[in-house]
């Protein structure tokens, strides 16, 4: 195999210079020919250039400082690793940023907050209840009922009713006819104030922020108020209780036995009307009787309006809004000073 | 071997002197190899320590089926190869040394770091052998990379005697290593028929 080797022609100095890239092309030609007389010649010329590229790669062999080496690695080493474990830091460090802390805080805050005021209605045992046209009756969990009227809404807590008898009337008309014989107190909550049931049966209404509540049977207390210092206006059977939010103030008219002349009068409206003329208009609307006494009083000029009020309810608020006194009789109503 | 498996369970718990300890053997031929390919010191410098640094940072996680030096040598090798992939000036220029080392048949498994390191070295020692004049001739046309007139003049000899010594220099090496090439094929065959023998023995 030595002999094969050495007994071949090659040309060491042409291709040195042409992996130097020094050859010139008359040079270049000498190669190429050689190259092309025989198959093996390529093979040496690899093996040749092989060489070349090892001796170069020696020089830089040799030239290698292993220690030198690790001492620069080293330092790459260390500043890799700082790097890495300021890395591990920099999220705890920028993401807790003091302010951070107190949004976090304050979010949670919130959140359990949220969730406080929100478990029932969450937790579903809220019960919000809309009234429909048909006024269906609803059986309440102590089997009290209710009767929400067309566009009235109401709430309660399932979970707590049996301890605490609480209906939240949002807003509209309502009836209750409450179950007794139970130790806590049946409470109709409203926006500013609240309707206890001492009796059975009683009606609230809420026209704006103003709540009426008409007593069909027995006992109910109308508040002025919330809490436990608010005053109470008892209101007996067909007594109507008005509360007025503007003022806070509490009163009552008596209906009277609601016989077959107790007609209701659908959405009146006087704007700056005398009073005579008022009455005049409700005689021919209720079939009945209003006497005026004394000029003064005929002439006195009022804007009033009335929505579903009998002839009695709304004599009495004449009477109450001019600060005059009124009477009923078998021949109809007088209003005099 | 069973140095460097120890040596790697110490790396895994970052027992720094374990891994001076093997940077430091396998540095400078890890860089070399890489070199061989690159051409370029700072690079082959910057993938060498990139290989280090990969098994210093996951040395837990690797899963090594062969030696560590066969491990690091193809790590160092594919790094370098993808280097080049990414530079495709750097893939022209040194597309002639994209070759298989031809060191082994088995290229996977063996510490081609090390047996390219054994080459060299076998180089070194034939150009140590060659006469004086012959070698310097050698090292001013490579490391000094003068041209063989320059070398003429410069040491007062003709440009055929430059050429003369420079095919000397260049057959003993080839010679050489077509050799041991040679030594290593007859003594990987004698393994083989001595195992036979031992086998035929057994069986028998």
């Amino acid at each position: 195999m030595e002999e094969n080797n050495t007994s071949r022609f090659i040309p060491y100095d042409l291709i040195q210079k042409e992996l130097d890239g020094v050859i010139s092309a008359e040079e270049r030609l000498l190669l190429e020919r050689w190259l092309s007389e025989d198959l093996e010649n390529r093979k040496l010329y690899d093996e040749v250039s092989m060489i070349s590229s090892d001796l170069i790669v020696l020089e830089q062999y040799k030239k290698v400082d292993a220690n030198n080496q690790w001492e620069r690695f080293k330092q790459q080493l260390d500043k890799k690793t700082i790097d890495k474990e300021e890395q591990k830091l920099t999220p705890i460090k920028t993401i807790w940023k003091p302010w951070m802390k107190l949004v976090a805080a304050a979010v949670l805050l919130l959140i359990g907050f949220a969730s406080y005021l929100n478990f029932d209605r969450w937790m579903g045992y809220e019960v919000r209840l809309y009234g429909s046209a048909a006024e269906e009756r609803i059986i309440l969990p102590d089997s009290s009922v209710m009767i929400l009227h067309a566009g009235a809404e109401a709430v309660f807590n399932k979970r707590t009713f049996d301890q605490k008898r609480f209906v939240e009337l949002k807003k509209g008309k309502a009836s209750f006819d409450v179950k007794h014989g139970r130790t806590s107190p049946f409470v109709v909550d409203l926006a500013n104030n609240y309707v206890r049931d001492i009796g059975t049966a009683f009606e609230i209404n809420l026209i704006a922020e103003d709540v009426e509540v008409l007593v069909k049977e027995g006992v109910v207390a109308l508040s002025g108020g919330k809490g436990p210092a608010a005053k109470e206006l008892i209101l007996q059977k067909n007594e109507k209780g008005f509360f007025k939010r503007e003022t806070a103030s509490l009163s009552k008219i008596d209906l009277g036995p609601l016989g077959n002349d107790h007609k209701v009068a659908q959405k009146l409206s006087y704007s700056n009307e005398r009073l005579d003329n008022i009455c005049l208009d409700l005689e021919k609307r209720f079939q009945s009787n209003i006497i005026v006494v004394g000029e003064e009083l005929k002439a006195r000029k009022l804007s009033m309006y009335f929505d579903g009020q009998s002839l009695n309810e709304i004599v009495q608020i004449l009477s109450k809004t001019l600060n005059v006194k009124w009477k009923a009789s078998k021949k109809g109503y007088s209003i005099y000073e | 071997m069973s140095n460097d498996v120890d040596l790697l369970k110490k790396i895994v718990h970052k027992d720094r002197d374990a891994f001076e300890t093997i940077y430091k053997a396998y540095f400078r031929k890890l860089y070399t190899l890489s070199f061989r390919y690159v051409r370029d010191e700072a690079i082959a410098e910057e993938l060498t320590n990139d290989v280090f640094m990969m098994l210093w940072e996951n040395a837990g996680k690797l899963a090594i089926n062969q030696s560590l030096g066969a491990y690091l040598s193809r790590s160092v090798i594919n790094l370098s190869l993808t280097h080049l992939k990414k530079n495709q000036r750097l893939l022209d220029r040194n597309n002639d040394y994209i070759k298989d080392l031809d060191l082994t048949d088995d290229e996977d498994q063996a510490d081609l770091a090390a047996l390219y390191e054994s080459k060299l070295l076998m180089i070194e020692s034939i150009l140590e052998s060659l006469p004086p004049q012959c070698r310097k001739i050698v090292l001013m046309s490579k490391y000094d990379k003068m041209k063989q007139q320059e070398i003429a003049d410069q040491l007062g000899i003709s440009i055929k005697t430059v050429k003369n010594h420079l095919t000397i220099a260049y057959d003993k090496i080839r010679v050489a290593l077509a050799k041991q090439r040679t030594y290593l094929l007859l003594l990987i065959g004698f393994l083989f028929f001595s195992l036979g023998l031992f086998v035929q023995f057994i069986i028998l």
